[in-house]
């Protein structure tokens, strides 16, 4: 006779321990499976004395196992403690093997042979169980490992590195000055890691401290050696230990033979899951990070709540309280419940979520009522959410001048998609057009929806592209009159360095540039000569567009990945005799880079006669290094830097002692050093993967880090291209007065940035910590202003082009 | 307005034209007196501003003004001198003055000069760079010098061991030590050209092709120390002046306390 419970429980970390005790509590018959010998074996991983966080704060914890901010250590042995008092019944040792039937008749098998039944089940196996395995033969050696605690443990080993993402590099790197380390790559070069990580390993490749081999697989794993397939044939690697960093997934055959449909092929894929977790599998629950809640405290309450359902005695979900005062602004008094049918039926970019993914959605939107004439952003802003109308409707003043032009956006529409794709400063101010209920979606949710339900996107491109054509041809005349131009109109997409126009081709159309950023280039006696830059939201290609047989006057290549709509030249001819006011815009665009021209020609009257051929360099420089997608990045002119170091001192001053500069890690070129330090990206990527929202844009544009919200999860460091973004303790700077020599030669210093050292083996925080462009100080960034000579400056990319020919030497 | 104080100062001074012997008793002198000090006072501030961060505005106008009122202050402090000049404090602070203002115009003259020319001298690389360029170089020497007699070999380990950084203060402040062919190096490349390899019919043992790699090899690593050891030179330049403004500039403040209370003590 097999067992039967109500539940089984599946993995007894955060999310299936609380699930356990809850049950326990609740008096329902069950059972919990771990497949280690003890509790939440993610968490016991960690490294010793590593600072837990308790995110989101604001989100209530739910039931009664204990969990606050804390150590490793200090919250492991409140879990063993809560888990013996509730009696809970929990196999150790016992991994699940199979798992098959539906409500009423689960069967469940474990490593041991043994099979118990139950009516309902909870997965929250999570996803590091399930690092992916290296899949040759004998990777079943016991010195195959997947983790690596502590890189100084090992000596004078051989050691062989599977996998080239972050963390195999980072491993290599680590072990590399004590060991003789190989690193695999299945790629030709380290393109999946962060720029940093693939400086460091390329430096230690090259010194020889490092091996690589590229392009290359394992094919099997002998005793002390690892045969490789490589792109020239076979090769033995002698070893004595390997370390595959190969990532985890969620365990797709296990589940898909329980019967879990996945929405997509991709690996990293969620399972579906309605409002109460539940996922395709009648009875089958899916919580924590496999079902993509990555926080510890979300997999809590989670557990509790499907119990405390189960027992009859159902709980508000956590986040009702959030929701509710989330809503009462618009909807004084209203349930949760009926605002959030309300926002499916009103606004049909949330129409198409599950219940789930609507209240998460929620948790970060706002929804705001309006009164006629109030202003929702202004042009300028620097606010990237989408606006949809739920009821009423918006004005959008596409000429300030001209009220009476302004173009009604109506309810169950939605505005702001430029500023959401481009990244960009709001193009026009929007006011309420009546009394109005709206729903700010910011960036980050926008994003995840956009890569969950596929027709938001097509829906948000469609409109976009009409409205940026509508924008920048025809913004004085309805929408209706152009249809045709807009069904002519095609959304290309660019590489980076792509050649979007080239010089000498027939002039064939129209461009506006929707995101990325552009040069233009003009070969000069045989010297290619950076003329422009050419910023998302402008219209490009238009010199010539009247004149059949004209031909590209220059090159316009792509900075970094853009995209721009592409109108065929004879679509723009046909609508001329329409509308005559097409022939000023593009003349007007004529005169403006005829304005320019002069200008910087004026400008460089008098001073030597240069060539072009150091400007354009350094342009490509500044392009080379990922220049196009900033909105107002360091540079420093060599030629006038007395390297006196003001800048970082004046940075470490104004932000307790930690410089967000870094002059020496800095790129060259020619007269030109651009430091390490925030470039302020158009879609800035630190801000694309932070678990708990702590990188923010500020209206005037600084992507500043919240210090209280960061937990120190580094995602942001990874994330950064530039690697401008640094893990530190914050508390471990700190000025100091100057010493009396320093006071004597130093001028007289008031105080210096100096190091606190800690106790390394005590428990700490690292925090990141970046550039904020010193928004609270009030005044402009103190690096620029300390700087005593001018060679220090920020600035935005329209602007790189003429502080190249005419503000630098300036002194 | 540096210019325009200069010249208001000048005029006066022209105008005036004080009867008997000019002194910094005259009212003429009190007003030059009283804005030297000022101007003094305010010229040393600087050393404070440049460090105190935030919400002050660009330091670059500050420089700037630093500067020219720096040079303004010698008209005026002259003239409130009346060319009169004595072994006394009064003088002692005047020279100071004149001292460190010197001193300055040093300065801007490094200021304007070196980064240039220090970021020329650079190319593009840094000093961690240029070290390891250096280490590599030092390392195909030292195999390459293994084919050579041991007296060879020993000169070129002894030329691999020099890596820039040993100089004295004199070196480094002057220039000295910028040749890349004096020192072991060059004792090295000399055997290696004269001695070792040398022409057909000489006393080398070696044919010219088998001692050119090391003396490429060696050329360009005492190229390379030279980039290294003129960076110090512009880096020292750049930072030492200052050892002199500075001091300088608190002795003149406590020279110039004394001969405006002896001058007001004593009338």
């Amino acid at each position: 006779m097999t067992e039967h419970y109500q539940v089984a429980i599946i993995g007894s970390g955060p999310g299936g321990l609380s699930a356990a005790i809850t049950a326990a509590e609740q008096g329902l018959s069950h059972v919990l499976f771990e497949r280690t010998s003890h509790l939440a074996d993610t968490i016991y991983k960690y490294q010793k004395g590593k600072k837990v966080m308790a995110h989101p704060m604001r989100l209530p914890l739910q039931g009664s196992m204990p969990f606050d901010e804390g150590f490793r250590e200090g919250i492991l042995a409140d879990w063993d403690t809560a888990a013996a008092k509730s009696g809970a019944n929990i196999k150790m040792s016992a991994e699940v093997t199979k798992l098959a039937g539906q409500r009423g008749a689960f069967e469940i098998t474990i490593g041991s042979g043994e099979v118990f039944t139950a009516d309902e089940v909870i997965l929250a196996i999570g996803l590091q169980g399930n690092l992916r395995k290296v899949p040759v033969p004998g990777a079943d050696r016991p010195w195959v490992q997947y983790q690596l605690d502590d890189p100084d443990a090992y000596q004078n080993e051989r050691i062989a590195i599977i996998g080239a993402g972050d963390a195999g590099i980072e491993n290599a790197v680590a072990l590399a000055s004590h060991n003789e380390v190989s690193i695999i790559n299945r790629q030709p070069d380290f393109a999946r890691a962060k720029p940093g990580n693939v400086a460091l390993i390329e430096k230690a490749i090259r010194s020889g401290s490092i091996r690589a081999y590229a392009n290359s697989a394992p094919a099997r794993i002998d005793d002390n050696a690892l045969v490789l397939d490589t792109a020239e044939g076979q090769a033995i690697v002698p070893v004595d230990r390997i370390i595959a960093r190969l990532g985890a997934v969620p365990p797709r055959k296990f589940l898909e033979d329980a019967g879990i449909v996945f929405p997509s092929k991709d690996p990293a894929a969620v399972p579906e899951l309605n409002e109460t977790y539940e996922c395709n599998v009648p009875g089958l629950y899916i919580i924590g990070a496999l079902a993509g809640f990555t926080l510890i405290k979300q997999a809590v309450n989670q557990g509790h709540e499907i119990i405390r359902r189960m027992a009859g005695d159902p709980v508000a979900p956590a986040d009702e309280d959030l929701l509710r005062q989330r809503f009462e602004g618009a909807f004084p008094g209203a349930a949760v419940n009926d605002v959030l049918a309300y926002l499916r039926e009103h606004v049909p970019v949330l129409a198409g979520l599950t219940m789930l993914q609507l209240r998460e959605v929620m948790l970060e939107s706002a929804i705001a009522r309006f009164k006629k004439g109030d202003t929702v952003f202004r042009r300028g802003d620097y606010t990237n959410s989408l606006w949809n109308i739920a009821e009423g409707s918006a004005l959008v003043m596409v000429n300030e001048a001209r009220p009476d032009l302004a173009v009604r956006i109506g309810a169950a529409e939605f505005f702001g998609e430029l500023g959401l794709i481009s990244g960009r400063r709001r193009t026009a101010s929007v006011i309420a057009g009546d009394e109005s209920v709206m729903v700010e979606i910011p960036r980050r949710s926008m994003r995840r929806l956009q890569n969950s339900v596929q027709a938001i996107k097509a829906e948000l491109d469609r409109v976009a592209m009409r409205r940026i054509i509508h924008t920048a041809l025809a913004r004085d005349r309805p929408i209706s009159e152009i249809e045709d131009v807009i069904a002519g109109a095609e959304l290309k997409r660019f590489k980076a360095y792509e050649t979007i126009v080239q010089e000498g081709d027939p002039v064939d159309a129209l461009y506006i540039l929707r995101t990325g950023s552009a040069t233009v280039s003009r070969v000069d006696n045989g010297r290619e000569v950076a003329l422009n830059y050419i910023a998302a939201g402008s219209l490009f290609g238009e010199r010539g567009l009247l004149d059949e047989d004209a031909r590209r006057a220059a090159t316009i290549r792509a900075t970094v990945a853009s995209e721009a709509v592409r109108i065929p030249a004879e679509i723009v001819r046909r609508s001329m005799d329409r509308m005559p006011e097409l022939r000023d815009i593009f003349e007007s665009a004529v005169q403006k880079q005829l304005d320019q021209t002069v200008h910087s020609a004026l400008a460089r009257a008098g001073r030597p006669e240069t060539t072009g051929g150091e400007e354009t360099a350094i342009a490509s420089f500044l392009v080379n290094q990922g220049v196009g997608e900033a909105t107002n990045a360091f540079i420093i002119d060599e030629g006038l830097c007395t390297r006196c170091g003001n800048c970082e001192s004046a940075c470490a001053s104004t932000h307790d002692g930690i410089s967000r500069v870094n002059r020496d890690a800095g790129q060259r070129a020619m007269s030109v050093l651009l430091p390490v330090a925030c470039r302020h990206c158009e879609n800035p990527h630190c801000m694309s993967d932070c678990p708990v929202d702590a990188i923010t844009r500020a209206p005037s544009g600084e992507v500043f880090i919240d210090q209280m919200t960061c937990i120190g999860c580094a995602n942001c460091h990874n994330n950064c291209p530039y690697g401008v973004i640094s893990m530190v303790d914050p508390t471990s700077g700190h000025m100091e007065a100057q010493g009396w020599l320093g006071w004597l030669t130093n001028a007289v210093g008031l105080t210096k940035p100096t190091h606190v050292h800690h106790d390394p083996n005590a428990p700490h925080v690292t925090k990141a910590v970046k550039c904020d462009l010193c928004k609270d100080t009030g005044g402009s960034p103190a690096c620029v202003a300390a700087c005593p000579t001018g060679a220090a400056v920020r600035v935005a990319p329209e602007s790189y082009m003429s502080w190249l020919r005419d503000g630098r030497g300036r002194s | 307005m540096a210019l325009a104080v200069s010249a208001v100062a000048i005029l006066g001074y022209w105008l005036q034209h004080p009867d008997g012997i000019p002194n910094g008793g005259t009212w003429l002198g009190y007003t030059y007196g009283t804005v030297g000090f000022a101007l003094i006072g305010w010229l040393a501030w600087f050393g404070i501003r440049r460090r105190r961060y935030g919400g002050q505005g660009p330091l670059e106008g500050w420089m700037s003004a630093h500067v020219y009122l720096g040079l303004a202050l010698i008209v005026v402090a002259t003239l409130h001198t009346g060319f009169r000049f004595h072994w006394n404090v009064h003088t002692l602070a005047f020279v100071l003055m004149a001292l460190v203002i010197l001193s300055g115009v040093f300065g801007a003259y490094v200021f304007l000069r070196y980064p240039a020319q220090m970021t020329a001298n650079r190319q593009g690389a840094t000093l961690k760079s240029m070290s390891a360029e250096l280490a590599a170089l030092d390392q195909q020497c030292r195999d390459l010098a293994l084919n050579f007699d041991d007296e060879t070999a020993g000169l070129v380990v002894k030329a691999t061991e020099d890596h820039g950084g040993k100089f004295t203060w004199s070196e480094g402040l002057f220039g000295k030590g910028l040749n890349p062919l004096e020192g072991a190096t060059g004792q090295a490349i000399k055997r290696l050209r004269d001695e070792v390899g040398g022409p057909i019919g000489g006393p080398g043992n070696y044919a010219p092709a088998e001692v050119l790699p090391l003396v490429q090899a060696l050329t360009k690593r005492a190229t390379i120390i030279v980039k290294i050891r003129r960076d110090w030179r512009y880096r020292a330049q750049l930072l030492l002046w200052r050892a002199v403004h500075v001091p300088l500039t608190i002795a003149l403040l406590v020279a110039l306390t004394i001969h405006v209370i002896a001058v007001f003590y004593y009338r």
